[in-house]
């Protein structure tokens, strides 16, 4: 018998408009499989049920009546809990917005809801995607599919979690220092971090709006690509969204060859920490692409090392500043029968801010305070640029970088989470991508020991997604690591 | 012992733009209903992100350029971080390092105010305080959050209360000629916070300097003036009976009692506030051409300084009548469009007269704006015509342009129907004079002896005449008719 | 090595951010900031004299919008989420001291 939850979206879109499924067929067979295997797995902050399966008569109607659906029709779509869903409770995995009720909707979730996708729910994150490993979320910890004990990474990993077992079609997330493609990593699925300014951030609780990039994960680069198309592109609502065109990613799949391809091995991803079985992989995957007419050319970017310190000075000042909107006043969770402004301020948040929110919000306070500001502000600010200028230089050499995305595969819930600075030193291999705006797709590539997934990302110059879209397409045409499913 | 007061003045001015500074919400918020020009940007909702208006950017920059300041190039927005219920998102988006406009100046009189900065912000809501269910209670209306704010703020050149408002007042009708502000200090389009200290020479000439004191919630001109003068007394005898000078950190905020008449501490410490100003990452920096801001210098009108020495030069005003007209913007706009329709070199201070006469007692009187009123250039002209020619006095000239407010009003039919034009025809003048020489022998010889005592001749004239006769030819009609006698 | 950060300063920040910390907060959070703190000591081996600090990664330059009124959200929605309202105003401690 044909299981539905197994199909991408294409197969699912074709078996629709050909009337051989329908679209509530098609959302049971994932509200069933929610049901199953959620409580295990622990993807969901909220199951959209009833609302999935009146969007899915709406749409077999739709069929039924010979009207034309979008090109997402068939496709069940689960959004990590900081996209705002106008009428349907946003939480940002923190207890603060517990009951909110968002007023409107981001930009590229209403994109992908006008394309006919229907939102099966919203998924787990860290407190305000602050983390990575969902440990840090308000509510409860995802477990991992490929092994429950251990995480899925995060701060998107709700959305890896649930896509890895196969409880959706596609889901979004947020990536604003790995936390796209660290999860894809370690739940073994494919994710991409577009350019910065690519997607609209409209909608979507800020961490640090520098560095913010909304971005999906899918069963293959080729659903990625049409996902990825539908959701880019300039929004009036977002001063820092690009106004570059949008390629039709879907339609270059094949433009780039693997013959003739410029793949960057820079020599710094290979050293700090890193797990031996996973830098065999990823250097067995460049061998790979060597067999297949790539040339890989060995790079250096030096200042690498900079990177978490840059981020984790920058990211906290944007996040102090981003987080002051949070009082109780005109929405979230707050102190009652406090009369006294300046307690009444201090108790909402220090009641129901988690403790990375504040240990963040602390950081990032003491960076931009009077005194330290051209310490840590102005200082990591000029080294951001170093590092956007290394990779600017790189890209005179090379069309793509190849890395690993995380230094291990997935590791023990609770291992790390009492040692913050533990947890930031593994974000090594994903921060510079932001630090600098780049776009990267991560992607599986095999497994350790253990059969727990290792992916590595490619990372492409500005607005070169669809050169990303492409290679990742052609990789996984020639393998199967992205069929590989957990056993759950 | 010689006491100066050093003032320096920050004035908050609200853009009239259609709508908010970084949202499309309807910027007007006086009379609106509470909370009903919002939306997620100016409520600051999770995930809502700013996109500046164009236009009132455009207008800051003209403002700076009309107080002589230079234009920065190249701009960028900050935040500027601060817990507040009517700052919804816990910042305020604001310029520090590279405001839209620096380094201008006004001159009031003799006097040189140097600007140190015209910078672009966003209004915040307003709060009012009330007692509900006997508990008292903050409520904000978030119509006014986000409303384009630009800040002017003077270096500390002002040596007077007089001054400063005098620099408020001129401040006023620059941004009111500018077309970007009502700039109405009673209804809070216009804010004033003037910051004031002493410089005190004492007797054994030693220099000292009195605490910097802001005080905020100034709602008028003369509040300003008072609050300042206040501060200086005040300022002067806390100085004498404590001997407290000024530190880096004893900067204090005292608040305007509009009642009685007094400053009142409101913040102590202002050097321990942080705001931890950062570029604001949303908003990408803007950058103007050379030719974009000469565009906007062209689209600058005349403004009061030169439109006076015009009025002086071109068209003979007074200074005092000059000064009044160009003092009101809308005053010049009625003033210009009436001495259009003619080119006589005399009408404009004809029309003068009449505005600044009886069209002002006018409007004062029915409390009305002048632009409010009918003020036909035409009739203007009719009326100017008619007194060339010596045939209506000044008196009906005056009370005519009153009543031609109304449309329907007639000037010529209305002076034939009354009878009110002047007797200038010379034959029909000589005709009343000889019949007053012939009554009044005794004042004829005596004008003979001085001729200052022909007006009580003039005068008889007039009675016979009915009042209609023309003074003026009167006048050189009986001169004449007595030294030469009639033909 | 000299202290980054000391109690006090990380109490005067949590005021500052308005962040009510327990003394069980303050004791776990002091070690964890001061680490992070002394980490980003790595940045001072780079000379960054003739660097500009680059705080817009885009490189987009005069995003505005045009001076247009568009609907704004219903009174009603608007202040679905506050925590109280009364006549259409938000309800909020109240700030004048008494």
């Amino acid at each position: 018998m044909l299981d539905i939850t197994t199909l991408t979206i294409s197969d699912c879109h074709d078996l629709l408009v050909n009337k051989k499924i329908t679209a509530v067929e098609i959302v049971t067979s994932y509200l069933d499989r929610i049901r199953k295997y959620d409580p295990e797995i622990k993807a969901f902050i909220t199951v959209t049920n009833d609302l999935a399966l009146a969007s899915a008569r709406v749409l077999d109607k739709k069929i039924a009546s010979g009207q034309p659906v979008g090109q997402l029709a068939g496709s069940v779509m689960a959004v990590k809990d900081i996209f705002l869903t106008a009428g349907i409770e946003t939480t940002s995995g923190s207890q603060l917005l517990k009951g909110y009720i968002p007023q409107y909707s981001s930009t590229v979730y209403q994109r992908l809801l006008d394309e006919d996708a229907i939102l099966v729910g919203k998924t787990n994150t860290d407190t305000f995607a602050f983390g990575g490993s969902t440990e840090n979320s308000g509510y409860f910890t995802t477990h991992n599919p490929w092994n429950t004990d251990l995480v899925p990474g995060g701060s998107s990993g709700g959305s890896a979690a649930a896509l890895s077992a196969s409880l959706c079609t596609f889901s979004l997330g947020t990536d604003t220092g790995g936390s796209i493609r660290q999860p894809a990593s370690l739940c073994g699925i494919t994710g991409i971090k577009p350019t910065y300014g690519r997607n609209s951030r409209y909608g979507i609780t800020a961490m640090a709006s520098s560095f913010d990039c909304p971005g999906a994960f899918a069963k293959n680069a080729a659903d990625l690509a049409l996902v990825t198309k539908i959701m880019a592109g300039a929004d009036i609502h977002d001063a820092t969204s690009s106004p570059v065109t949008v390629a039709d990613y879907s339609q270059e799949l094949n433009a780039q060859t693997l013959s003739g391809l410029k793949i960057g091995l820079p020599k710094e991803y290979f050293g700090m920490g890193i797990d031996d079985e996973v830098k065999q992989r990823i250097l067995d995957t460049a061998e790979f692409f060597k067999k297949n007419g790539a040339e890989i050319i060995d790079i250096s970017l030096p200042n690498t090392k900079l990177g978490i310190a840059v981020y984790y000075i920058l990211v906290p000042s944007e996040i102090s500043s981003n987080m002051a909107r949070y009082d109780g006043i005109r929405f979230g969770q707050s102190q009652k029968g406090i009369d006294d402004l300046l307690q009444y301020y201090l108790d909402t948040r220090g009641e129901f801010m988690e403790p990375e929110i504040k240990r963040r919000v602390l950081i990032g306070t003491y960076a931009l305070s009077s005194g330290y500001y051209d310490a840590y502000y102005t200082k990591a600010s000029k080294v951001r640029m170093i590092i956007k200028n290394e990779f600017i230089d790189a890209y005179k050499k090379v069309d793509v970088i190849l890395t690993p995305v995380s230094p291990t595969t997935a590791w023990p819930i609770g291992e790390k989470s009492n040692d913050p600075l533990a947890m930031y030193l593994s974000d090594v291999f994903t921060v510079c991508v932001n630090v600098a705006g780049l776009p990267s797709i991560a992607l599986p590539c095999g497994f350790d020991s253990k059969n727990l997934p290792i992916g590595f990302q490619l990372i492409g110059n500005y607005f070169e997604e669809s050169k990303l879209f492409s290679i990742a397409h052609q990789y996984q045409k020639l393998t199967n690591y992205h069929l590989q499913a957990p056993k759950i | 012992m010689k006491v100066t007061p050093i003032i320096g003045l920050e004035a908050h001015v609200e853009l009239k733009t259609l709508s908010k500074m970084f949202c499309s919400c309807d910027a007007s918020h006086f009379h609106a209903q509470p909370n009903t020009h919002t939306c997620p940007v100016c409520l600051g909702l999770p995930g809502a992100l700013p996109v500046p208006n164009y236009t009132a950017c455009e207008w800051n920059i003209k403002l700076g350029l009309a107080l002589n300041c230079s234009i920065n190039k190249y701009s960028f927005f900050e935040r500027k971080n601060y817990f507040y219920p009517d700052l919804p998102k816990g910042y305020q988006i604001t310029q520090l390092q590279a405001p839209f406009a620096i380094n201008g100046y006004l001159d009031i009189d003799s006097e040189h105010i140097r600007i140190n900065r015209a910078h672009m912000e966003e209004d915040t809501g307003k709060s009012q305080h009330t007692v509900v269910d006997m508990q008292d209670m903050t409520l904000i209306d978030f119509n006014r959050s986000g409303v384009p704010l630009v800040e002017i703020v003077s270096e500390p050149d002002i040596r007077g209360s007089a001054v400063a408002k005098k620099y408020l007042i001129k401040l006023q009708q620059i941004i009111r000629y500018l077309g970007i502000s009502d700039a109405d200090i009673e209804k809070g389009s216009m804010r004033c916070e003037p910051t004031i200290n002493l410089e005190i020479i004492t007797n054994n000439g030693q220099t000292i300097y009195t605490p910097l004191v802001e005080i905020k919630n100034v709602a008028s001109l003369s509040g300003v003036e008072m609050a300042i003068e206040y501060e200086i007394k005040r300022q002067l005898l806390e100085w004498q009976k404590s001997g407290i000078i000024k530190t880096k950190t004893n900067k204090t905020t005292r608040g305007w009692d509009a009642n009685k008449l007094q400053t009142f501490l409101q913040r102590e410490k202002e050097g321990s506030a942080d705001y931890r100003y950062f570029p604001e990452p949303d908003i990408p920096p803007l950058e103007f051409t050379d030719e974009q801001i000469t565009k906007i210098k062209q689209s600058i009108p005349e403004l009061p300084d030169a439109k006076k020495q015009r009025y002086i030069k071109d068209f003979s005003l007074s200074d005092y009548d000059a000064t009044t007209i160009t003092n009101d913007f809308e005053t010049t706009q009625v003033f210009e469009n009436i001495i259009n329709i003619s080119k006589d070199i005399k009408f404009p201070k004809f029309v003068a007269n009449l505005i600044l006469g009886p069209v002002k007692t006018y409007v004062n009187e029915k409390q009305l704006n002048i632009s409010e009123i009918n003020l036909d250039p035409s009739k203007f002209a009719i009326l100017f015509d008619q007194t060339e020619k010596g045939s209506i006095s000044m008196t009906i000239v005056k009370q005519f342009i009153i009543e031609a407010i109304d449309p329907k009003f007639d000037i010529m039919a209305t002076l034939q129907s009354r009878g009110l034009f002047q007797v200038s025809n010379v034959s029909e003048l000589e005709e009343f004079a000889k019949q007053v020489i012939d009554a009044n022998p005794q004042a004829v010889k005596d004008y003979q002896k001085n001729p200052n005592s022909l007006g009580f001749l003039i005068g008889q004239l007039m009675k016979i005449s009915g009042g209609a006769a023309n003074p003026k030819l009167a006048r050189e009609i009986l001169e004449k008719v007595i030294t030469k006698g009639l033909k | 090595m000299q202290q980054k950060i000391s109690l006090v300063e990380l109490q005067h920040l949590s005021k500052l951010a308005r962040l009510k910390l327990t003394s069980l907060e303050e004791q776990t959070y002091l070690p964890q900031i001061e680490s992070v703190l002394e980490y980003m000591d790595i940045l001072n081996e780079t000379d960054t004299t003739s660097i500009e600090p680059l705080t817009q990664i885009t490189g987009l330059k005069n995003i505005t919008r045009n001076d247009e009124i568009k609907p704004s959200l219903d009174r009603s929605n608007a202040l679905s989420s506050a925590s109280k309202t009364t006549n259409g105003f938000v309800v909020v401690p109240n700030t004048i001291k008494k």
